[in-house]
């Protein structure tokens, strides 16, 4: 510790992410050195609404909201805790650990934390446990090899397009395996149908410059059960260990020392009234992203300004805490993450049909995948709409293709027209059609027809000259639209997380603007940073993002237990 | 919502443009819009009132009224008014899981009870005193098409 102090001095931070983050990132140091400088320091500033959509009422002081980090604008998103009064507390509880959020991370944390001896307390603003998606992913250690772990962590961090910090996604490959297996034990221990997939889903991966791997890909399903209903299992789990949950209580505010040490939370219980959990070891935030809170998406992330949300009520409130606990916010230009996995067959997403927006028109050489093909969807009108369109022959046609072909009889489970029950899917997103004339076909998609039709007699006439002048496919990739009935997926990415946060150390504890861990924060799930950085999440390995949930929850856990 | 030619393709349907901002930007941000239910109560003489304030006259009028019941029956007798919360809907409508057993058989699906709340979701998610009611569950989910009292 002492000598990485010294190391810090010399090189202004401990290593590059790190010191980006301090030196571009949202914190309150950038505010007070922008205040100390004269420069717009605690009077209202000119042109906040130009900044941030969300306004700062009018009369309000700017002292009570966040700066942007050149201290020129007032951050509406940023609010300062309001002091609450003794009176309003009605209970204060004591605990080691006291873990705000239930979900991926939060709910391993806690009972990672109590299985190595800790009294664990968690708040969830939601009336239970919450999570989103399936697979869960980490490495086999035993059956991988080390070259393979180490070309993979370079793959990951090239796909974060270089702006990640290494040593966590280090710290994932190393130790996922376990947490991984830890997690499919105790949520089937709660109950939980949760099976390990191993490579099943990672066949695409298995050699990374040569070198073998291999994966422990916890697998909560299939839908409409996710990963969701495993955590609520996982939480039976932790209750039964002894783990409190209070739920529909939101925390509001930290509790800090003079000194900024964060010794407890304060959460706000059904009845409007306020408890205060004081921690003697650690407060560990989970409290995930901020996709509903519109200032905080506009101001770090304005892709995503017109395309949906998956989820509700991630409106960043472990941002908030943070930040006014001395924290670091990573800066503006975070990861996204949208998926539209449910609309026709998983398998199928990246599959190379012919695609086309709502206007009816080819916007992209279809190898792009779905997971990236939102950064050609942003507009308000196309806002992530597109469709997937092949004729009956594309079991044929497509066989050779990556990914995996579902036969006409499978699609109609995808198909709201048809009457069956459906299987395996969330009902209400499924959104595939079929119909016997291009037209028709438009409509169902919501595509306009005219538009839609001559697309796709221009793109049988590439098909026939087999080259794409238009777009550049690959030959073997074009195969035209011809023979009814027509199939069309209308899918529809949507804002599954935003994985960009707050900066922490290797401990996930939290930094302040000097590189110096903020005693008793510690951070985890998509509240924490530096695991990404890129333009999107990428689909590197399937299921990365729950299995970097579960292992930094499990490692945090038991890290702040032994305190 | 601008126009969005491409290549020269003719225009979106009237559909797709006719899309309610509203719903849109619920959609968007999927906010619980509690508020809502008596904002304007809550921000008069509020210098900072947003564009989504409407005007005061809307206090006036509520559902409610049909019942005798007072604005100081939801929203009590201090002197700056806030939002009604659910828990005071409870106080006469009961308890939300038994509501949600009254709704068991509405297709295609339970409003009352969901994956994202259970039973527990917010009265004024969907249901509004002083403005139009809403189908909450709508911009995410097409085909729950439900009519909101």
């Amino acid at each position: 510790m002492k000598k990485r102090k010294r190391e810090d001095k010399k090189a202004g931070g401990p290593d590059p992410y790190t010191d980006e983050v301090i030196a571009h990132g949202l914190s309150r140091r950038n505010f007070l050195a922008g205040a100390s400088a004269g420069v717009a320091g605690l009077s209202l500033v000119v042109g906040t609404k130009e900044v941030v959509a969300g306004t700062v009422p009018a009369g309000a002081a700017a002292a009570d909201f966040g700066k942007s980090s050149d201290g020129g604008a007032t951050l509406s998103f940023l609010p300062k805790p309001k002091p609450i009064a003794e009176k309003d507390i009605k209970s204060t509880l004591t605990f080691d650990v006291v873990v705000v959020g239930a979900g991926a991370a939060g709910v391993p944390a806690a009972l990672s934390a109590r299985e190595n001896g800790a009294s664990v307390a968690v708040v969830q603003k939601a009336p239970f446990a919450l999570s989103q998606g399936n697979s869960g992913t980490g490495i086999d250690l035993a059956n991988s090899e080390k070259a393979g772990i180490e070309a993979l962590v370079g793959k990951i961090v090239v796909d974060n397009n270089h702006r990640c910090n290494p040593k966590l996604i280090r710290q994932w490959a190393y130790n996922s395996g376990e947490a991984v297996r830890w997690v499919i034990d105790r949520a089937k221990k709660g109950g939980s149908p949760v099976i390990d997939q191993g490579n099943l889903q990672q066949r695409s991966i298995l050699k990374v410059n040569g070198y073998g791997l291999s994966y422990v890909t916890s697998f909560f399903g299939p839908k409409p059960y996710t990963t969701g209903d495993g955590m609520r299992h996982l939480a039976i789990t932790a209750e039964q260990a002894g783990v409190r949950f209070f739920y529909k209580t939101p925390a509001e505010q930290l509790v800090q020392t003079p000194k900024g040490a964060v010794v407890g939370v304060i959460a706000r219980a059904k009845d409007g009234s306020y408890v205060r959990l004081m921690a003697k070891k650690g407060v560990i935030l989970a409290t995930g992203d901020y996709q509903n809170n519109k200032a905080m998406c506009d101001y770090f992330i304005p892709d995503v300004k017109h395309l949906g949300r998956k989820q509700l009520d991630k409106t960043g409130d472990g941002f908030v805490m943070a930040y006014w606990a001395g924290g670091v916010i990573e800066p503006i230009g975070h990861t996204k993450m949208l998926h539209d996995f449910d609309a026709g067959p998983a398998s199928m997403c990246d599959m190379p049909f012919l695609a086309v927006n709502r206007q009816g028109n080819r916007f992209v050489n279809e190898t792009v995948e779905m997971s990236v093909l939102n950064n050609y969807l942003r507009d308000a009108e196309n806002a992530g709409h597109y469709a997937q369109v092949f004729d009956s022959d594309y079991m044929t046609q497509a066989a050779k293709w990556p990914g995996k072909l579902v036969p006409p009889e499978g699609l109609k489970n995808y198909m709201p027209d048809d009457p069956r029950p459906k299987k395996g899917v969330f009902e209400s997103q499924v959104n595939t059609h079929v119909a016997g004339t291009l037209e028709e076909l438009a409509r169902k998609l919501k595509v306009v027809p005219a538009a839609f039709v001559a697309t796709v007699k221009r793109y049988n006439e590439l098909c026939a000259s087999g080259k794409d002048v238009d777009f550049g496919k690959p030959a073997d990739k074009l195969v035209p639209v011809l023979k009814a009935p027509f199939y069309g997926i209308h899918r529809r990415v949507r804002v599954s997380a935003i994985c960009s946060g707050m900066l922490v150390d290797e401990n996930h504890q939290a930094l302040d603007t000097r590189g110096e861990p903020i005693q008793g924060l510690y951070i985890i799930g998509n509240l924490g940073g530096g695991f990404y950085g890129g333009v999107d999440y990428p689909l590197t390995v399937y299921g990365m993002s729950l299995g970097r949930c579960y292992t930094f929850g499990y490692l945090t856990g038991k890290r702040v237990a032994r305190l | 919502m601008g126009t969005m030619n491409t290549r020269g393709g003719p225009r979106l349907e009237a559909a797709l443009r006719s899309l309610k901002m509203s719903k849109l930007s619920r959609c968007l941000y999927g906010l619980p819009v509690v508020a809502l239910v008596a904002v304007f109560l809550g921000s008069a003489g509020n210098p900072a009132a947003t564009a989504a304030s409407r005007p005061s006259t809307a206090t006036r009028e509520f559902k409610h009224s049909a019942q005798a019941i007072g604005c100081q029956d939801c929203h009590g007798k201090v002197k700056k008014q806030t939002p009604v919360q659910t828990t005071k809907c409870l106080e006469c409508h009961g308890d939300t899981k038994a509501l949600a057993e009254r709704t068991a058989k509405v297709k295609p699906t339970n409003p009352h009870d969901n994956r994202h709340y259970g039973t527990e979701g917010d009265c004024a998610f969907c249901h509004r005193e002083h403005a139009k009611s809403e189908n909450f569950c709508l911009p995410c989910h097409d085909r729950f098409d439900f009519k909101v009292p």
